[in-house]
């Protein structure tokens, strides 16, 4: 199963992927239609793109009165169907995160759907800031992380002890 | 464990899937007074209006594990030897109970019941009852009494379907239960374009069936037509069963934090709760759908022998109105604490911050996350350096948790 990927210190702020996000669902270069979002926190120069976490147990899906959103348990992917969304925007005031909004006419519900597989947003991050991955490639990279980092700070310690 | 739920709706149907996932051993039972599969009661509007495409798309979904009895309705619980009877004369023996029995319709006015052409929705036998009655009456037009969340859906339904409507409203105003004056102008505005008519200060003292349509008789003699009229005036919890119990009630059962009633063992979830309130801190009716999911979830988990503790409710609403959103919650049909308020045309945008901390609000239209303003009065985030981006319909859930370089390489 491959997971939408966030490498938020690489992110430069750019906000191509809202741009390809957009255009890629919508055929329009608007940002408010945009799956993702790229924060801004000028006082700290830092850039922080969010997008839906496809929960496993999503407050989204639990909320729907219809079953419009069910989970792919095959891709992972909380989907929207809108064939039997009657739009009573539940589900956007359920996701704390901000993942599952208002179009640009603030009537249309939208949510990212990975692009069925193959995401617009990750080919336009030059920075790499974002990628899709296996998730099993993304467990054992985090992991090697963390034990590096722990490492660094034994040795600190040892140093220090010594 | 046996689990027995009452009540098959949002709560009931929630909690058994909580507690399939929770407590795989354990055995469930849910018992619903209704013969029908259950079904979405808040999609009863759009059932009404055709959004809801097909008919079966307003079923909830099926539990995998759990037992689901129709047709049981329970008369009284034995909280001593932990039995809950039926009016069909069966007993279930439970260990662990939920009760999810909902709310039905409050109709004030006594004369106005009874009658087949005054009619309540709050089942799905109900909006049969009004699709049929819209379908055969010559004339079309419907009376709503009462202008509360119910009844202005239902009166968005019609406008879709392009059928005139009369509130008939008591008090000087629509929606005066979760929105403030200039909110309920606009929204009336709306619905009189929409073909809505709207008679305030005034209430149905009569209805007199003529043919296949009603003539309905107001308090300062003025007499009206419609095809039936439509009773909206809130909820009251269903509770009735319980009066030979030591459960203990106000208006509806009061909860502990953990969603357990006075009696042990017996917990209780949805629109027949009373919980506290975040804002009032006081125990109030939260009669709304996610809320019925939410406190189901919880009540479920603590039922599979976990002790999660259920956050303070805040209220809240988002509906669709004649064209626009209307997303509201905590104290908004009043103004309390500080008070910003913007409005531009026909939008128009509330916040009241008590202590820099989010605790009403009203967006007519133009907000972009409500879900965070919602997560944002909840957890009582910090919001008196945001104030502007707030107003404006603008907060974002990163806003709350700027995160350093730092931060985000640990
Ligand atoms: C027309 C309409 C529009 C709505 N719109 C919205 C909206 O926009 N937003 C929102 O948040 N909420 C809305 N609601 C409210 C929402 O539907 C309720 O909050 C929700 O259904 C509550 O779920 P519940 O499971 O607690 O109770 P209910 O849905 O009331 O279900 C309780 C069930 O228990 C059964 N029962 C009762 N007594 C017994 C007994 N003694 N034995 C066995 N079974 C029993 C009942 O038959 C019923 O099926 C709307 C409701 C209606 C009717
Ligand atoms: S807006 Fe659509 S997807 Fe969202 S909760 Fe309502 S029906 Fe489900």
């Amino acid at each position: 199963m491959k997971v939408l990927m966030l490498d938020q210190a690489k992110c430069t702020g750019c906000r191509a992927c809202e741009y390809a996000c957009s255009f890629e669902h919508t055929g329009k270069f608007n940002p408010l239609d945009s799956r993702i979002k790229v924060n801004e926190f000028w006082e700290d120069l830092t850039f922080v793109p969010s997008v839906c976490l496809q929960c496993e147990r999503a407050y989204c899906e639990e909320v729907c009165p219809t079953s419009a959103l069910t989970k792919n348990p095959e891709t992972g992917v909380v989907e929207l169907n809108k064939e039997k969304c009657i739009g009573c925007k539940q589900c956007i005031v359920a996701c704390p995160w901000g993942s599952i909004k208002l179009d640009h006419t603030g009537k249309e519900v939208i949510k990212c759907d990975n692009c069925g597989g193959d995401p617009a947003c990750i080919k336009v991050c030059y920075p790499g800031a974002l990628s899709y991955e296996e998730v099993e490639d993304i467990t054992n990279v985090k992991v090697q992380e963390t034990a590096t980092r722990l490492k660094e700070i034994a040795k600190d310690l040892v140093k220090g002890g010594a | 464990m046996r689990h027995v739920i009452v009540g098959a709706s949002a709560a009931g149907l929630n909690a058994a899937r909580t507690l399939e996932s929770l407590d795989p051993q354990g055995e469930i039972t849910i018992l619903s007074a209704e013969e029908v599969f259950p079904y979405s009661k808040m999609s009863l509007p759009y059932l009404l209006s055709n959004k809801v495409k097909k008919r079966d798309y307003l079923f909830l979904p099926h539990p995998s594990k759990a037992k689901l009895l129709l047709g049981q309705r329970v008369v009284n619980i034995d909280v001593e030897r932990k039995k809950v009877e039926t009016a069909q004369n069966k007993t279930f023996s439970y260990d662990k109970l939920l009760i999810a029995t909902g709310a039905e319709p409050y109709v004030p006015d006594m004369e106005l019941e009874g009658s087949p052409l005054v009619l309540t929705v709050r089942n799905l036998s109900d909006m049969d009852k009004l699709k049929d009655k819209l379908n055969k009456s010559d004339v079309k037009r419907v009376i709503l009494s009462g202008a509360g969340l119910v009844n202005s859906e239902i009166a968005d339904a019609l406008a879709e379907l392009n059928i005139p409507g009369t509130f008939v409203i008591r008090s000087s105003r629509m929606l005066s239960q979760i929105v403030d004056e200039e909110g309920s102008e606009i929204i009336a505005e709306r619905a009189i374009e929409s073909g809505m008519e709207l008679i305030t200060g005034e209430s149905i003292t009569k209805v007199q069936e003529e043919g296949d349509h009603v003539n309905v008789f107001l308090s300062s003699g003025k007499v009206i037509q419609g095809s039936c009229v439509v009773v909206g005036k809130g909820v009251k919890p269903s509770i009735d069963f319980l009066e030979k119990t030591p459960i203990k009630c106000d208006t509806g059962i009061l909860v502990n934090e953990y969603m357990e009633t006075s009696v042990k063992d017996v917990y209780a979830a949805g629109d027949v709760t009373e919980s506290i309130d975040l804002i009032s801190d006081e125990y109030e009716i939260h009669a709304l759908w996610p809320v019925a999911m939410e406190q189901a979830r919880i009540a479920a988990t603590n039922m599979a022998g976990y002790s999660w503790k259920y956050p303070k409710e805040v209220s809240r609403n988002i509906v669709n109105l004649f064209g626009e959103v209307v997303f509201t919650g905590g104290i908004s049909k009043e103004d309390a604490y500080d008070v910003y308020k913007e409005k531009e045309g026909r939008s128009y945008h509330k916040i009241l911050v008590r202590d820099g901390k989010l605790v009403g609000f009203i967006f007519v239209g133009g907000v972009l996350n409500p879900g965070v303003y919602l997560a944002a009065m909840k957890n009582q985030w910090d919001i008196s350096h945001l104030l502007n981006e707030a107003i404006k319909g603008a907060l974002s859930y990163s806003m709350f948790k700027a995160p350093t370089r730092e931060v985000v390489n640990i």
